[in-house]
Formats: structure tokens, sequence, C-alpha cells
């Protein structure tokens, strides 16, 4: 019993000598590391070192490495690295140091040696290969990297623990095939790494996009690879792209989630109209009127005002009379300013215009005077607007100033023009190409198109070019097109005719030759088409136009199917 | 100016004489015309037609190849350079050419042209002539619009000339007038690939019923099945006596049954009027298939596969396979010169898609068979290549490479918004690698 005793007491204090110890190690450490914040660095190395005779081997060890690399002793570390191996031969973390602090002081044949040492110390891992190989892929030294993954591949047999590398490797070498397959391999086991696979994958070209989307698209259908795909896809400004790839994900909490973020990446970036779509497939998971009417703010933010119009009145609708049109109100004004109808902004305005405050019913006002310049009403903007005095920089004064051939007030006024929107875009190229301040006949014909009469707009652009023979390409080319849009196809070929022929050097002309083949080939005369786009073609090689006067080329070849353009 | 340039001014210039460098070239030109040791081509800068991802229409820079070969200038295919570039003369017609179709080209003065040569000397690689554009024939219906085939369809994008022949031509012995020949989405056992199972009174396909046995009966043949073996036949002859066949969709494995089972009834009922031999599956004849051994036929009329071949089974909903992607092999351009061409590509995985037949199991291919594409982990394989008799044969998998479903009635695929479809080069590697001047194997004796 005696003995029993004495043993018990013999263990208590063996414990107690080891906790101390132990104790006290972890207190050598914290001084350590708070010398370290406090910049006292050879303080740290001594207390660093301490605590590494005392059994601290790793902490102590990154530490002495983060202190030598600061004070250039790197070398110094080399005896303390040697040591902990010798003490421990399969340490990764002093084995992976040794190759480090080796390939820092470019001792290149030094760090292979420890690399091969390594390698015989723990024969069928597969650490060391993976830490050489991140560390010579960190260096960029990609072929190297190759050979140690072969190497791995041939004597482990397998390199399922390397897909890490793998993927790092095949985007590095630009094989974007093979990074793609690989880093799906990993992200699927590991979805932490999705923004490091993002960062890989993000350099592809545009001509290899197209692969690495088919093999995160390919089944079966995935969380992370999808995922994976809405970033790269943002990043390389395919917003719809980038929806597509994340609609397909069965409908959970999860996915809710994915979504919603996604939906605010999206709108934070610009991509409003994926943002709208996301918000609105959100409505499958739980129905969220004040959603429906961001997904409708969303939609006319990307320029879908049909769209904008549909979405708020849903989330009016939902939201009851007390609240639902004055929330819905300002959507539906931008919608039908961007719709050029006047009536309806203003009909609109008129139902709840007393639950408005001044401030609300000013900017209202505004709109649907927007709305009615679009459509040429000039008469009813300027009523709806009243007393209040134009502001010469606002688009709206901009759109007047146009129509009454006003171009230096048009200038001033259409500069923050969303040029998105096709009568801007005109508009702004037709300001852009002329420095006169005042084309009376120019304007009354932009005021005809805006009132819908194109037949007279035709004519009227027609005319206007002898006014301003600087900007008369334009003119002209929009004349061509209203001709065309009407079936005029006689008066259009006339128009086009006189650009490619007077005005040759002008950016229209290629349009007009274009326009122009694409009419024969709709009329079968496949030989006049093929030689207008052989033409344009050959005369300017550098016009944007050249894609689509290659695929129209094509089509009036035969090289095609016929419905590729609409035709049968 | 050339070194033989330089040393011809030189030595035309009497001693003393100092010649403007107009001059010196002048004199220089002459007397290497004069000398006339080297052809003019030879002489003249090249076009570099690169095959990597700076082609921006790798598609049409296929036609652009043929077109020159066909006009007789000098080609160079140069494997494994650049994604498989080629090498043209730089002539105003291949220019004009180029710039019509929007094929990226790149300029190569004699030390690009050199300095490329080195770098393929010492590396994977290698430069094969093309010396004559092949005469090529698809084996299609007349009526068959372009689209309704992927070889047709490319061969119309890229601009390169081919026949149509059917059975009637087929017989009368047309195969050996051309030099490659393509089968698509035939069913050389006559049974329609049993469509009947959900077409059956569908108007396109009792037109194409009785129009086959319209053309059975005036070429002496009681079924279709009759009919199509005995084309089947024809192209096991055209193969055995040195030609070149490239096979893609259903033809692949229904041409293997048809030649296998030759003498044995393997079509269904409501194809010949007959069932099928009980027995049939092991009475098949394999050395009369071209890649294809121990494989066993689906005799039910009920299910839409024809045999254990195609490792994906599309049209059986029970059996049908997910898709996946295919990786192309890499094969020693300088040992291995024609799989090489076959499968060069700018891109090695590519996303896979279905056909009739989409792909063909391992265990049912003979030991000799080049697998020029796999899928990783899969028991099955996408592109095989081989030797039969004194010609080739290369088979592969799936109907259009760019639309992964394919189904009947689906829109036709607008290869202008494909215009880099790393699929699509596969078919017309396939094209154009019989225009390759013949070099003798290093590994042959």
């Amino acid at each position: 019993m005696r003995v029993f005793a004495g043993a018990v007491r013999g263990l208590c204090c063996a414990l107690a000598l080891s906790t101390s110890a132990s104790a006290q190690q972890s207190v050598t450490l914290g001084k350590a590391i708070l010398s370290e914040s406090k910049g006292e660095l050879r303080e740290a190395v001594a207390l660093y070192r301490e605590a590494l005779a005392g059994g601290e081997t790793v902490p102590a060890l990154l530490g002495l490495e983060r202190m030598y690399a600061q004070l250039g002793w790197t070398d110094s570390l080399l005896p303390a690295v040697r040591a902990a191996i010798q003490r421990n031969p399969a340490e990764p973390i002093a084995r992976t140091m040794l190759l480090r602090v080796l390939r820092t002081l470019r001792r290149e044949t030094d760090a292979t040696l420890a690399f091969r040492e390594w390698v015989r110390a723990v024969p069928g891992d597969i650490a060391p290969y993976r830490e050489w190989a991140r560390l010579l892929l960190a260096e960029g030294r990609t072929a190297s990297v190759d050979s140690v993954l072969a190497e791995a591949q041939r004597v482990l047999g397998s390199i399922r623990g390397l897909t890490l590398e793998v993927a790092q490797l095949r985007a590095a070498l630009g094989q974007w095939d093979h990074a793609a397959v690989a880093w799906r391999d990993v992200i699927v086991q590991q979805d932490y790494l999705e923004t490091a696979a993002s960062f890989s994958l993000r350099a592809a070209p545009p001509e290899a996009r197209r692969v690495v989307r088919a093999i995160m698209l390919s089944p079966p259908v995935e969380k992370s690879p999808r995922r994976l795909l809405a970033i790269l896809e943002l990043g390389w400004g395919n917003g719809h792209e980038a929806w597509t790839s994340l609609r397909e994900l069965p409908l959970s909490d999860t996915t809710a989630a994915i979504w919603s973020f996604f939906a605010e990446d999206a709108e934070r970036r610009g991509f409003n109209l994926p943002a709208s779509d996301a918000l609105m497939a959100l409505e499958h998971w739980k129905s969220d009127a004040k959603r429906v009417l961001r997904a409708a703010s969303n939609a006319i933010d990307g320029g879908a005002a049909e769209s904008a119009l549909r979405l708020a009145a849903q989330a009016s609708e939902r939201l009851g009379p007390q609240q639902g049109p004055k929330a819905a109100l300002p959507i539906q004004l931008r919608a039908y300013a961007a719709l050029g109808r006047g009536a309806a902004a203003e009909s609109a305005y008129k139902r709840i215009e007393d639950q408005l405050t001044p401030g609300e019913r000013t900017s209202a006002r505004r709109h649907v005077a927007r709305a009615w310049v679009r459509g040429g009403g000039i008469v009813q903007a300027r009523a709806i607007l009243g007393q209040s005095a134009p502001d010469p920089d606002d688009e709206l004064t901009g759109w007047l100033a146009l129509y009454e051939g006003d171009l230096a007030g048009a200038r001033r006024g259409l500069r923050r023009a969303d040029a998105r929107q096709s009568d801007a875009a005109l508009a702004l190229s037709f300001l852009s190409r002329t420095r006169a301040d005042t084309a009376r006949r120019s304007g009354a014909a932009f005021l005809t198109l805006a009132r819908g009469d194109s037949v007279q707009a035709a004519v009227d652009f027609a005319s206007a070019a002898t006014e301003l023979p600087e900007a008369a390409p334009i003119l002209l080319l929009t004349a061509a097109r209203l001709h065309a849009d009407r079936k005029r196809d006689n008066d259009a070929i006339a128009v086009w005719s006189t650009i490619v022929e007077l005005h040759a050097t002008s950016p229209e002309a290629a349009e007009a030759e274009l326009e122009w083949a694409r009419l024969l080939r709709r009329r079968g005369d496949r030989a006049g088409a093929i030689s207008h786009l052989e033409h344009l073609i050959l005369s300017w090689p550098g016009s944007a136009l050249l894609p689509q006067a290659r695929r129209e080329l094509d089509l009036a070849r035969g090289g095609l199917p016929p419905e590729s353009n609409g035709d049968v | 100016m050339c070194e033989a340039c330089r040393r011809g001014a030189l030595s035309a210039a009497p001693r003393g004489e100092v010649l403007s460098r107009r001059e010196a070239i002048q004199r220089g030109a002459a007397l290497v015309a004069a000398a006339g040791v080297m052809p003019r081509w030879m002489r003249a800068e090249r076009i570099l037609v690169p095959m990597d991802d700076a082609q921006r229409q790798h598609l049409k820079a296929y036609g652009l190849v043929y077109g020159a070969v066909d006009e007789g200038l000098p080609a160079e295919w140069l494997l494994n350079y650049r994604g498989g570039s080629f090498l043209l003369l730089d002539t105003p017609s291949v220019r004009r050419r180029a710039a019509l179709d929007g094929v990226t080209t790149e300029d190569m003065d004699a030390s690009a042209v050199s300095a490329m040569r080195s770098e393929i000397a010492g590396s994977n690689m290698d430069a094969i002539p093309l010396e004559k554009a092949p005469k090529i024939a698809v084996y299609t219906p007349p009526t068959s619009p372009p689209w309704d085939d992927a070889v047709t369809l490319a061969m119309e994008y890229a601009g390169i000339k081919y026949t149509k022949l059917y059975d009637e031509e087929v017989l009368r012995g047309d195969l050996p007038k051309y030099d490659w020949v393509h089968l698509h989405h035939e069913d050389f056992t006559g049974q329609l690939h049993k469509l009947h199972l959900s077409f059956r009174d569908t108007p396109w396909y009792v037109a194409q019923r009785d129009a086959l046995l319209a053309m059975a009966a005036r070429l002496g043949f009681p079924t279709i099945p009759a009919l199509k073996k005995a084309v089947a036949s024809r192209a096991h002859d055209y193969v055995n006596n040195g030609g070149f066949l490239f096979a893609m969709c259903g033809a692949t494995e229904t041409l293997e049954l048809a030649n296998a089972g030759f003498t044995v009834d393997i079509a269904g009922a409501y194809s010949d009027n007959t069932p099928v031999d009980p027995e049939a599956s092991s009475k098949l004849d394999w050395s009369r298939a071209f890649g294809v051994r121990g494989a066993q036929l689906e005799q039910s009329p009920g299910l839409s596969a024809m045999s254990d071949i195609d490792g994906h089974q599309v049209n059986v909903p029970a059996r049908k396979q997910p898709l996946g992607a295919f990786t192309l092999f890499d094969f020693a351009a300088k040992f291995d010169p024609v799989p090489a061409m076959l499968v060069q590509n700018h891109r090695n995985v590519i996303p896979d898609y279905y056909g009739v037949t989409t792909s063909f199991l391992r265990r049912v291919l003979k030991p000799g068979v080049t697998i020029l594409a796999h899928e990783e982990g899969a028991p099955w394989v996408k592109y095989v290549h081989g030797h039969f008799g004194k010609g080739t044969w290369t088979f592969l998998g799936g109907h259009d490479p760019e639309d992964p479903s394919h189904n009947i009635g689906s829109p036709a695929t607008d290869l202008s918004l494909h215009p880099t479809s790393p699929g699509y080069r596969l078919i017309l590697n396939n094209v154009l690698f019989p225009a390759a001047k013949k070099k003798p194997l290093k590994t042959e004796p």
C-alpha cells in the first residue's frame, strides 16, 4: 500500500513538473510573439531560440523564419531547421521550410538534394512532391513543376493528392482545358478554393473560355463549379452567362443564398439584367414584393423598360393600394420615358399626384416631360414642365434643343444621354459629326422621326444632308435605314449607292455596302451580294462590320444553313 | 538580301566598281535566275496560318489550305507546331481568300521560316508537305441538305469541294474514284436506326422509308437491309483496296455490324419481314469489321439501340450515360504522323456530344486499333483509327460537336457561331490528311 502511494506521489510530481515546463515554454513563445509585434526583432530571435530549445519546434521555427527574413539573416535558419529535421525526419513543416530557405538563398542544387532526401525519408508520401511543386509554381518554373508531377505520378501511381498543383500548373502553362478539369475536381472536394480557382482561370483568353464554360457546365450540376463559373463570367464581363450558370441549381436554402449573393454582386458590378433575373428567381423560394420592386429597378437600369413596367406592376399589386402605386411610380415613369410613352406617363402621374410631396412632384413631372419629348411631344413636355426653368445641362433640354435645330444646346444637354437607347445613340453620333451650332432641317428630321412618321423622316434626313455636308453620310445612312425598314428598297439602294460612291472614306460607307448586299441577298441576287461583300471586306479591312460581312458572305455563298439568318 | 544574291552581286561587279544596293540586287537576282538552281516558290515569302489561339477562324483555315493545295501551291502541315499550323506560299490568291474568310495569317520571311524549322527539327513536331487536294465523296441521300451532316456542314462552311454519293453510285462502283469517303448517320443494317419506335407515322419517316424501299427495288434488292449490306460491303472493299474512310455517328456502329453480319439476318422483322436470327451475335464474322470484335447485337425491337458497341446508348433511357469531356492523345509527329495529323488541335479536352452512336466501348475494339481520344476513367473511347487492307478507317462518335444533344428537328448548327470549334477541327483534320505526302514510317522495316 505504501509502495502504491509513493508511486502515485511520484507520478503527480512528474506531471506537475511536465505541466510547469510546458507552461514555461508557452510563456516564452508568448514573449517572443510580443517582442515581434513590438518590432524588437533581436529580442524575439533570442526568445524563439529559447522556445525551440524547449521543444516548441514548429511555431519557434516559423517565428525564426520571419525574424531572420526581416533581419537579412535567413542563412542562420539553416542549422536550426536541419537540427529539427534530424530530430524528426518526417516533420513536413521543417522539411518545407528547408526547401524554402535554400530556394531563397538561391542554393538550387542544395534545395533539389533536400527534396530528394525528403522523398527518401518518407517513401510513398505525397507531401514532398506537393510542397516542392508549390514552391516551383510560386517561382513560375512551370516546366520543373511538370517534371515533379510526372515523377509523382510514376512513383506513387496516382496524383490525386496533387490536384490543386495540377490545376495551377495547367493554368500557368495556358492549358486551359486541363486546368478547368483539374480545378473542377479540386473545388468539388474543397469549395473554399473557389477564389483560388477563379484567380487562376480568369486569365483564360477569350478563345479558351468556351471550353472552361463547357467543363464547368457539364453534368452533374454541382454547386461549386457553377458558382466558380458565375464568378468567372462576371469577371469576363458576361453577366447573362454568369446567371445562366447558376439558374439550373436545384432550389434550396443554399441555392437561394447563392442567388442572393449573385444578385448583389451583379448589381454592384452593373450587370442589372442578370441581377433582376436572379432576384425574380428567388421569388420561387420566398415571395417578397420589395424584392420584385428591386428587380424592376434593375430591369430599368439594364435598359429593359417593358420588363421593368411588368415587374413594377407586379410589385405594386402585391404591396397593396396604399403603398404600391407610390412605390412603383418612379420606375414606371423612367420606363415610360425610355419608351417615349408620354400619355401613359402623365396618366400614371396624375393618378397619385396628390400623394406626392412637392419634391417628388417636380421629379415626376420631369420624367413625364422626358416621356413626351422622347415621342416628339414638345408642346406637352413644355406644358407639364410649366414655369420651372429648364436646366441647360439636362437631357430633356438637350432633346428640345435638337428638335428645334439648336445643335449647341443639344450638344450640351445630351452629354449624359443614355447611349444604349437607339435614338440617343443616333443623336449623339450626328452631333459628333458636325461643329455647326444650328441646323433647322436636321432638327426637324429628328422631330419627325420621334413622332413616328418614318416615311417623311427618311425624306427629311436625305434633304438635311445638303444642309450639313460634314454630317451628310450619317444623315443619308439614317434615311436609307428608314427606307429599308419601310421596304422602300429602291429608295434605300439609291441612298446607299450615293454613300458608297460619294462618301467612300466615311465610316458609313461600309455599313451602306453591307446593307445593300443584305438586301440583294434577300432578293435572291447572290452574285450581286457576294460582289458587294467582297468589296467591303477587301476595301475596309479595319471595319468593325467585318464579322457581319463575312457571315453575310457565308450565307450568300450557301455555306450556312438558311435559317441561320431567319431565312427558310 | 539573301546570301546567294549577295555573292552573285559581288562576283558580277568588275573589280573596283561600287554598286548601288538596287543594282546589286538586280544583278544578283539575274544571276540566280539564270542559274535556275532554285524553284521560284522556294525563294518566295511564306504565310503561316497559325492554328493555336491566335487563329480566329480555325475551320475556314482548312478551306484556305485545301484551296491552295487544289491550286497546286506548295503547302505544309506543321504537326504539333502552334496547334497544327500550316505554311503556305504567299500569293495574292491566298491572301485574298484569307482576307475574305477572316483567316488569321502571319508573314514569314526566310529567317523566320528557318528558325521555325529548327524548332520543329528539335521537338516533337514535323512538317508534312501537302501534295494533292483529295477527291472527296460523302455518302448521303441526294435530297439531303448539307446541314444534316456535321462533315458536309464543315466542308460547306470551310469552302471545300465534295461530291455526294448514294446507294446507286456506290453500287455502280463509284467509290474508288475518290480518295476520301465519309459516311454519317446511315444505318447500314437497314433498320433506319429503329426510329420506327418513335416516328413510325411521321411524314418524313414514311417518306424516307418509302424512298429506300423504292431504291432497293430499283437496284434489285428485296429489302432495305439487303440493299444497305451491299453498300456496306462496297465500303469494306473500298478501304481494303486503299481508300480512306471516315465515319461518324450511327454509320460507325452499323457499318461494322452490317459487314460482320453480311451472311446473317441481323435486321428485325419490321424492316425485312423476317425475325433476327436468334444466334446472330455468335454468327457474326468480325474479320470483316474494321475495328470491332465480339460485340453483342441488341435484338429487342423495343429498344432503340443496335448493339453494345456504343457506351452512351442515348436512345435507351435506362442505359443512357451522361456526357463528359474527352481528351485527345499526343502522338509523336515524326514517328506516328497519321494519328498526329488526326488529333491536331488547339484544345486537348473537348466537351462530349451525343449521337446515335456516341462512343465505342474499349472492350469491343480490336487490339490493333489506335485510340485517338478517350474519356478519362470511362469504359468508352471517342475517336479511333486503324488500317484495314491497304486503306485506313477513322471513326468519330457523336453527331454534331457543337450540338451536344442533337434531336430530330433541332435547328441546324450555324458554324459562323463556332469558327474555332475544336470538335469540328477533328473532322477537318480527316478531310485534309489524305493530302499529306506519304512518308515511310520510321518504325517500319
